[in-house]
């Protein structure tokens, strides 16, 4: 660390200096950790860019659900419109129940990928919000470290 | 991991927090019920749900709170404003007070404790709770004024053993006179 390169020895036969000394070292120690604040305003910046992705997903899962439900229904007026025409339609039939059918998986495959996005976003703000006040709590920690070594350092003096 | 008195603490903690912050007015009757069973409350409210998050080096508590879908609520909320954005901003400004008294509370007990600012989720994000681990989840039925409803849950996730007993009277002390949690 700079703050140990700088500091030269103190005079052996003066424990004060020595002391002293030592304050200077652990005050640029805590001075450095203050530096903390960058990663993790860097982790809130990564955070708050994977909410937004999670929005971005969101969104296009209502529109996929949305494509789903009219596929669903686009299959089952095909399956009424085969049934009218009678014996003739046979062959259309069983693509609108194929058609039904792939509707029904991509229903069960929409509803579980909302499910995941819900738990993702629960997940990744429990995180966030984690990081953001135990952030809060290690700068507060710093700060009442670097007011006690000034006090000593004043009391040295 | 939290201990029976450590529990009983928090909701003391949140109870108190809750009537000196989502209370607007002092002459307003507010009754805050434990809820038991936490089957049913999304379908009964539904919308977003606010989040924020008190952390320590050993817990991490969720407070999350939610309006009730009833015009008297929004209007509670929204204080003779017409806008429904009005309801929500000053839900997560009470929101934020109410945790920061909780905050404030537990800061008695653990010499490093730290707050979140609050985010909006779905509701539907509350029945995957249980993927945070909690040890515990505390719900509350809020009823202000006969009319104005609000459903409020601490989730309790603990990394040690937990054990801790507010004074009661310097707790509710804290979260009346406590200083304002700014957003950032």
């Amino acid at each position: 660390m700079r703050g140990h390169a700088t500091l030269r020895s103190a005079d052996p036969e003066d424990p004060k200096a020595n002391l002293h000394q030592h304050a200077g070292r652990i005050k640029g120690e805590v001075q450095s950790l203050k530096g903390l604040a960058h990663a993790f305003e860097r982790w809130h910046q990564d955070m708050n860019l994977l909410m937004a992705q999670n929005r971005a997903m969101r969104a296009n899962r209502e529109e996929l659900h949305s494509i789903v439900r009219h596929l669903t229904m686009v299959s089952l007026n095909a399956k009424i419109e085969a049934a009218r025409a009678g014996e003739s339609a046979r062959g259309f039939a069983v693509v609108a129940t194929e058609v039904r059918s792939l509707a029904n998986r991509a229903e069960a495959l929409s509803k579980d990928f909302g499910t995941g996005l819900h738990r993702n976003d629960l997940a990744t703000t429990a995180t966030f919000q984690d990081i953001q006040a135990s952030g809060k709590l290690m700068m507060a920690a710093i700060s009442g470290l670097e007011s006690m070594i000034g006090q000593l350092r004043s009391q040295l003096d | 991991m939290i201990s029976k008195q450590a529990r009983s603490s928090i909701d003391y903690l949140f109870t108190e927090a809750a009537r000196s912050s989502l209370v607007l007015h002092p002459d307003d009757a507010c009754s805050i019920e434990p809820v038991v069973k936490e089957a049913g409350i999304a379908a009964s409210l539904p919308g977003t749900v606010l989040v924020i998050t008190c952390s320590s080096f050993i817990f991490r508590f969720l407070t999350l709170l939610r309006l009730g879908d009833n015009s008297e609520t929004r209007a509670y909320y929204a204080q003779g404003a017409s806008a429904e954005e009005n309801s929500a901003d000053a839900l997560f400004e009470a929101a934020n007070l109410c945790t920061g008294a909780i905050n404030r509370g537990l800061s008695r007990h653990f010499p490093h404790v730290g707050m979140s600012t609050p985010y909006a989720l779905s509701d539907a994000c509350l029945s995957h709770l249980q993927d945070l681990q909690p040890q515990d989840v505390l719900s509350y039925q809020i009823t202000i004024r006969d009319s104005v409803r609000l459903r409020a849950s601490v989730c309790l996730c603990s990394y040690a053993p937990i054990d801790f007993t507010v004074n009661r009277t310097s707790a509710s002390d804290a979260a009346a006179t406590g200083e304002l949690e700014f957003f950032e």
